[in-house]
């Protein structure tokens, strides 16, 4: 037997941090950062005596996402008490929903290569967020910060429906993007607005049971759940082909030695005794409020996509990359706008700009240039004031320090040169300089002439309009 | 509401009972769950279920941001306090 004997089976929990301006029960700062507990009243901070009173935007935050996800939207809903012990959790209990969340029953669509795919959404519910614990640098205790406590979140359960750690990434991509469309959630990452246990087991291909599952709890990059979910996939199966049981346990991946570790010894098995919870009332979410929500919803990247490959011909490859993220399909809607060149504005995204994002490590969000800014910049380049070659390096300098490119441009002297006098004058100088590569490009090497033109460019700093160089090279050449 | 039941109540709260405080409140907690039985005794036919003892739903707040509590204030009664933060014992992850 070997690793292709088997199917691997994956569902996830997303747990997604709203962007409402308060928290969910109380009227605190939901703000990211800020100094450690500064955004705390005595009702996140679980005082004895306060009342808790529901957000009404989470409530419409979460319908949005429901919507969104094809869902069905619960008439009725009330909060629940998931009562478990630790210091993040000052009530002793996290209010969430058990047996009535606010959505279920809804799906996404995914895409791995050439195959489209649904997966399964069990539900949605609304939840607040625990604080966070820091350990004393010197090891005497651990210090509690309330700040993030009552924050709001979704979970989004998904069916057992992955099958490969590419159908996981595909599924947590499109959910980020939806979610990032649709204005509920800023999806950042690396502070923890959006994360991800996953649920995981295997089975002989062809199996209709489930084997045992085991969870990862709060993975919060997608590098590191493609690399967790490979390597817990693995060992799953080695259990198995050397005999042994796969025990339903949560584990803990650990980033730097690439492994997962038990987290909690068996006998602590969870028991969270949920019960309605008495301060809150139950919430209606009436037929005629859910259309008004469904009518405000923004284009979702399904139908943004087919509208870039029908009206701009850009291809299905390079709309999937667009509309992978709001930002990336804003930016090339609104460039392509100002500079009336799709092609363009879509190459440029796609290559340079996503590799100076990678260079840099950043987030798409945090491109610190306007759509305009790029529109412009391409319209330089169609119009031939500058080449593309400086186009990159206005596009640094757009990433350093944001400005009119027009004024980067002039700042930095990088006008293309187009005149013709001006660039015979460079041609002849290197003609002269370089007679070795003259003759070898007589003697039938083709090659010389690439190495001329990049002399000329170097001389001109980059500046030689490059069509009038080169034609201006042929015409030369034959008179040495 | 046997002895065992009482221990893994105790665990899942952190609480430490000694075996004396076991015996005790395990005849205890059995009185009240008795006293509480009778109210599944009572006929609920045709009544629909219940979740809350509130008669309103749907009580919303807007979303409004308040001013925080002070800090200091926030924090008085804490045992021990550390860099603006809640100082407990470690928490072993």
């Amino acid at each position: 037997m070997s690793r292709e004997d088997y199917e691997i089976v994956i569902g996830l929990e997303v747990h997604s941090e709203l962007s409402t301006n308060t928290k969910i029960f109380c009227s605190c700062l939901t703000k990211f950062g800020g100094e450690p507990n500064t955004h705390c009243c005595p009702i996140c901070t679980a005082m004895p005596g306060t009342l808790p009173v529901l957000n009404e935007e989470v409530v419409k935050y979460a319908v949005k996402a429901g919507l969104a996800t094809n869902c069905e939207i619960s008439i009725e809903s009330k909060n629940d008490r998931k009562n478990y012990f630790y210091p993040d959790l000052p009530k002793a209990y996290q209010i969430s929903q058990y047996d009535e969340p606010l959505c279920k029953k809804g799906y996404i669509e995914i895409e791995t290569g050439k195959e489209k795919k649904k997966i399964g959404i069990t539900r949605i519910h609304i939840e607040e967020d625990a604080g966070k614990l820091n350990h004393d640098p010197y090891g005497r205790g651990t210090l509690v910060d309330l700040n993030r406590a009552g924050v709001p979140l979704i979970e989004i359960v998904s069916e057992p429906d992955m099958r490969s750690a590419e159908e996981v990434d595909a599924y947590l991509k499109k959910l980020k993007s939806i979610l990032e469309y649709i204005e509920v959630s800023d999806c950042k990452m690396q502070e923890g607005s959006l994360r991800a246990d996953v649920n995981l087991s295997i089975r002989k291909k062809g199996a209709t049971e489930f084997g045992t599952r085991t969870e990862m709890k709060n993975m919060n990059s997608f590098r590191s759940i493609v690399r967790a979910i490979e390597y817990e996939a693995d060992r799953q199966i080695e259990v198995i082909e050397n005999g042994g049981k796969i025990e339903q346990e949560t584990l803990r991946w650990d980033d730097v030695s690439g492994k997962t570790f038990s987290m909690r010894d068996k006998e602590d098995a969870q028991d969270y005794r949920y019960f309605p919870d008495p301060d809150l009332p139950r919430f209606t979410v009436t037929k005629e409020v859910q259309s008004i929500i469904k009518e405000s919803l923004p284009e979702l990247p399904e139908s943004r996509k087919k509208r870039y490959i029908e009206e701009y011909g850009i291809s299905e490859r390079d709309s999937n990359i667009l509309v992978s993220s709001k930002k990336y399909s804003d930016l090339f809607e609104k460039a392509t706008m100002v500079s009336n060149n799709p092609k363009a504005v879509s190459n440029w995204i796609i290559t340079e700009i996503t590799r100076i994002i990678n260079e840099k490590e950043m987030e798409q969000s945090e491109i610190p240039f306007s759509a305009e800014h790029l529109g412009k910049l391409i319209n330089l380049i169609d119009k031939g004031t500058i080449s593309s070659s400086i186009g990159k390096k206005v596009l640094e300098e757009l990433f350093e320090n944001p400005r009119e490119p027009e004024l980067i441009i002039n700042e930095n002297g990088w006008i293309q040169i187009s005149d013709e006098g001006a660039i015979k004058n460079v041609v002849l100088k290197i003609l002269k300089e370089n007679s070795q590569s003259v003759a070898d490009y007589k003697a039938g090497k083709d090659k010389a002439l690439g190495f001329l033109v990049g002399q000329a460019m170097k001389e001109t700093k980059g500046k030689a309009n490059p069509k009038i160089l080169n034609e201006m090279f042929l015409k030369e050449i034959s008179n040495f | 509401m046997n002895e065992e039941e009482i221990r893994r109540l105790a665990k899942l709260s952190r609480l430490s009972l000694t075996d004396e405080e076991v015996k005790k409140f395990s005849a205890e907690l059995k009185d009240i769950i008795e006293l509480c039985q009778q109210v599944n005794n009572i006929n609920t036919d045709g009544l629909e279920t219940s979740t809350s003892s509130l008669e309103k739903s749907n009580v919303f707040r807007k979303d409004e941001v308040k001013e925080c509590m002070d800090r200091e204030k926030l924090l008085r009664n804490c045992e021990e306090v550390e860099d603006g933060m809640f100082k407990i014992p470690k928490v072993i992850n």
